[in-house]
């Protein structure tokens, strides 16, 4: 151990000296000195023959006597020098010439000096700078490095240069030394003492702005070169390169920064470039079905606030447009029934479509499928007739002949069905078309299978409540009950030997209430057979009902009748006997065509004016009954019309096609409507109701909100009962605001005195 | 007293049976369409505004006509919706078009300035009979401003397509 030139010389003999309670001058300034040499030894790294007892000890003495501030100031002094007039020289001088790793160099050789110097100077940390709140021996060693080196002017300047212009260079393809750039980073964050201000200050706000600029040039230049689905994997790659970067060698709390910068830059100024780039946005992606695109679109704009409503606002448009198309095109009046299921069809599709590409590319995203269910909504109830559309779509689905669907089959198209319902909002419409198909399907006997259409009805129930079903369940109790009535009819007949004259006669009776359109039909005159069977029926059901009503009706009811055509006198009279062709056939007719050609039985030739005068059929019900027998297809003319037009006029006369030829031995007559949609007329006979009804439903609800909230006024009554309608369909202000002033003429409900806007309910 | 007496009881008072006051005096005698007046009523009607002759009734008249049918005078109101069962037949809810038309012109010529066109309005495309509301309410409308009209408000339907004849102009 080597001594130090300034210790006191002891005494010869040995005393224990008292600790020296006060300092003189001189005294300190060896100390000082002493601590000086070290501290330079340190710095010129030749700290191996320095004794750290003694050094330390010095310090400490040093601040006992209260000269700590003395040490504090020489040891930024000292520092400040070394590092003034030794370090920076150096540094400067490798500007040109391995900048970065001399500038390394020299602040791992100051990290360790200081901290041999801190060792050295514990006592003075511990006391002095405690008590004086100054930095720490090895922060001041930072402060000195950060301001005397580092931010030296051209120093400072050429680190940030040399520093963004390798990140420049990499980016570029150029491999950089990047161990050098981890370590001028680590360095500045550690100058920061605790804060990351040097490092952003000197270096990350640069690179910020550089790199947004850098971006801003490469995003024009992507745009100009790519399609959309390229420039987003560009986009990517990027991105996962600077989040590289940052992770592995610049500071990692930079990476989400980084990202931030590329996102705004790349994306977020972009968007809508992006997306309706011609050829290649999201419209190419969904009309070629690229899922794996869109994906990819999906995931990127995600990053970015905004990003997904700006896809979500151009698939919504496509969306539209597509619906749009659809839901205007089927407005023909031919072949009505081939357009509702088409209709529908086109409309599952299209949803089905969008489905996939909401599971597949949008992850199933909510805001997406509130796009998608949103344009549904919106261009479905563009076309007036999707209620009875839908209705037809479904009455296809559960009438007898439909190509063999299986059980699990006709449920999942119900299902889907049932999904366009709901888009539906005018829901009522629907109920009523609903009705009248299923009457039509339940009276003809074309249900496919009274399970799917109970399953139907269930669906309904649970989207719409009872009420909504209520008539519908009602209807198949009829059915039912009517099956019971005439098996115990026929027992009946049994048991009483009455006879019907040869009519085998099946009833169904229908509630009033539950069946859709009947009103009191006109009155037909029946002939006398069946006529008589009707009565024998009718007694018998009433014996068993009293107090009930039964009215027949005529437009719902079918006959079988046995016919016999006696074919054309064919040969002349020098052929001798003429050779007829005598045809049995049975026609399968409604009621009123049962009726005309019963009276063909006692007459040759009928006008339609006799035909008309004798049963009581109305006009209209008659030129269609007339119409299939006279003037459709020729396997269907059973009678003969003079004049031959296809026009059927009061006029005109019928007498028996006796040359009628069928290939079937049962002739079913196609009704004058072939189609199973509906005509002009009923569609404004449904209408009519559809309207009807509404009226009744606003105004029960107007009186129900007024009945228990007594006052009200205009404003609220009106967005009450818009509210509670909502669900059945959509009633404006105009509509209901006629409905108030029906019921306040009626006296349901006044105006108050005081202010005309507030409404009074009367008990 | 019926209607030959009313005529009467106009001429003594010099007054036209077509004025606005007459309707006025109706009122306050609570006059049925017929013009059947009943005896208390006459008594307590004129007795209520201090009239024991008809000397008296001439003096009050004008005092009558200012307090009901002053431009100003908040009992107007009264008087105009009284009109309307005054006017209407008998089981009848509504007023005919003509009536209507009618005492509209007694009575609204100067408070109403859209009166010729509604006049028009009403007989070239509503042709039906009115109902109390929109009688009542008609008052109301012609005291608002036509800009300030909402068309969301409660109006009856007929003022708001009078409303927005005005303004296309038809």
């Amino acid at each position: 151990m080597m001594k130090g030139g300034a210790m006191v010389k002891k005494e010869a003999k040995m005393r224990i000296r008292a600790f020296p309670m006060t300092m003189d001058e001189k005294y300190v300034e060896n100390i000082w000195n002493l601590l000086k040499a070290a501290i330079q030894e340190i710095q010129r790294k030749n700290n191996s023959g320095l004794s750290f007892e003694e050094l330390y000890r010095n310090a400490y003495t040093m601040v006992l006597h209260k000269h700590g501030e003395r040490l504090y100031s020489g040891l930024k002094e000292v520092v400040t020098n070394h590092l003034e007039n030794k370090v920076r020289k150096d540094v400067l001088h490798s500007l040109n010439n391995n900048f970065l790793q001399t500038l390394n160099a020299a602040w791992n050789d100051h990290q360790t000096s200081m901290v041999m110097i801190r060792d050295i100077l514990m006592y003075m940390d511990r006391v002095y700078v405690q008590q004086n709140n100054c930095e720490n021996v090895y922060n001041l060693g930072l402060v000195i490095f950060r301001d005397k080196v580092v931010r030296y002017g051209s120093i400072g300047n050429h680190l940030r240069v040399t520093l963004l212009n390798m990140i420049m260079k990499e980016r570029r393809g150029e491999i950089i030394d990047r161990l050098a750039i981890k370590n001028a980073c680590q360095m500045l964050m550690m100058l920061g003492i605790e804060t990351r201000h040097v490092y952003e200050e000197d270096f990350e706000s640069h690179f910020l702005k550089q790199s947004a600029n850098f971006y801003v040039i490469e995003s024009q230049k992507f745009l100009e070169e790519n399609s959309a689905s390229s420039y987003i994997h560009k986009v990517e790659n990027r991105i996962n390169e600077e989040a590289d970067r940052a992770t592995h060698y610049l500071d990692e709390s930079t990476e989400p920064r980084i990202v931030e910068v590329v996102e705004e830059e790349l994306i977020k100024g972009h968007m809508k470039t992006i997306v309706e780039m011609e050829g290649s946005g999201v419209v190419h992606m969904l009309k070629n079905n690229k899922m794996d695109d869109l994906a990819c679109m999906y995931k990127l704009f995600g990053r970015v606030t905004e990003g997904h409503k700006t896809i979500g606002e151009a698939v919504s448009q496509y969306l539209r447009e597509e619906g749009k198309a659809l839901v205007t095109q089927a407005n023909d009046e031919q072949s009505q029934q081939t357009n509702a299921v088409t209709y529908i069809q086109n409309l599952l599709e299209l949803k089905d479509r969008f489905d996939d590409f909401l599971t597949k590319s949008f992850s199933n995203d909510k805001y997406f499928k509130q796009v998608i269910s949103g344009d549904f909504e919106y261009f479905l109830n563009l076309n007036p007739r999707s209620p009875e559309f839908l209705s037809l779509f479904i009455d296809d689905k559960l009438k007898k002949g439909v190509r063999g669907l299986s059980d699990v089959e006709v449920e999942s198209v119900l299902d889907k069905s049932m999904i366009l319902f709901r888009f539906l909002q005018e829901k009522d419409a629907f109920e009523e078309y609903y009705k009248r198909h299923l009457a039509r399907r339940l009276l003809n006997l074309k249900s496919a299978s009274d399970d799917s259409e109970k399953m139907m009805i269930s669906k309904l129930k649970s989207e719409c409540g009872c009420q909504f079903t209520s008539k519908l369940e009602g209807m198949f109790k009829d059915m039912t009950v009517s099956n019971t009535i005439n098996e115990e009819f026929k027992n009946h007949l049994q048991n009483t030997g009455k006879s019907l004259n040869g009519v085998e006669l099946a009833v169904r009776v229908l509630t009033t209430g539950f069946w859709p359109g009947q009103n009191a039909p006109a009155p037909i005159v029946l002939p006398r057979i069946p006529n008589q069977a009707f009565d024998v029926f009718k007694n018998f059901y009433l014996a068993k009902h009293s107090g009930r009503i039964l009215t027949l009706q005529p437009s719902a009811g079918t006959a079988d009748l046995n016919a016999i055509f006696y074919g054309n006198k064919k040969g002349t009279e020098e052929e001798g006997d003429n050779v007829r062709n005598v045809k049995k056939h049975i026609l399968c007719v409604n009621t009123f065509q049962m009726l005309i050609l019963l009276m063909f039985n006692t007459r040759e030739k009928l006008s339609y004016e006799e035909i008309r005068e004798e049963t009581s059929i109305p006009e209209r019900d008659l030129t269609r009954a007339l119409q299939p027998l006279s003037v459709g297809k020729a396997t269907q003319r059973i009678l003969s019309k003079t004049p031959k037009t296809k026009e059927i006029e009061k006029t005109h006369t019928f007498s028996i096609n006796e040359s009628f030829t069928s290939a079937f031995h049962r002739v079913k007559i196609q009704q004058a409507s072939a189609r199973q949609g509906e005509a002009e007329p009923e569609r404004n006979e449904t209408r009519r109701k559809v309207d009807e009804d509404r009226k009744h439903e606003i105004e029960a609800c107007i009186v129900r909100i007024m009945k228990s909230r007594r006052h009200l006024n205009h404003n609220t009554l009106i967005a009450e009962v818009v509210e509670q309608l909502n669900k059945r369909f959509q009633p404006s202000p105009l509509v209901i605001k006629k409905r108030i002033e029906g019921l306040i003429e009626r006296e349901y409900m006044k105006r108050s005195d005081q202010d005309r806007k507030m409404y009074i309910y009367l008990a | 007293m019926g209607v030959d007496g009313i005529a009467a009881f106009c001429k003594d008072l010099n007054v036209e049976p077509e004025d606005p006051v007459m309707l006025v005096v109706a009122y306050l005698l609570n006059a049925d369409q017929n013009l059947e007046i009943k005896k208390n009523n006459w008594i307590s009607a004129w007795a209520s505004l201090n009239c024991s002759k008809i000397a008296d009734i001439k003096k009050t008249l004008p005092t009558i006509r200012e307090e009901y049918l002053g431009p100003k005078s908040p009992n107007f109101k009264l008087v105009y919706q009284f009109t309307f069962q005054f006017a209407r037949a008998e089981n009848q809810k509504s007023l005919s078009l003509d009536t209507a038309v009618e005492y509209w012109r007694l009575l609204l010529s100067d408070r109403f300035k859209y009166l010729d066109k509604w006049i028009q309005f009403v007989t070239t495309q509503h042709r039906k009979a009115i109902s109390k509301d929109t009688w009542n309410l008609l008052l109301d409308f012609a005291e608002t401003d036509l800009d300030a009209y909402d068309t969301e408000g409660a109006w009856p339907v007929l003022i708001d397509e009078f409303v927005d004849y005005l303004r296309g102009g038809a």
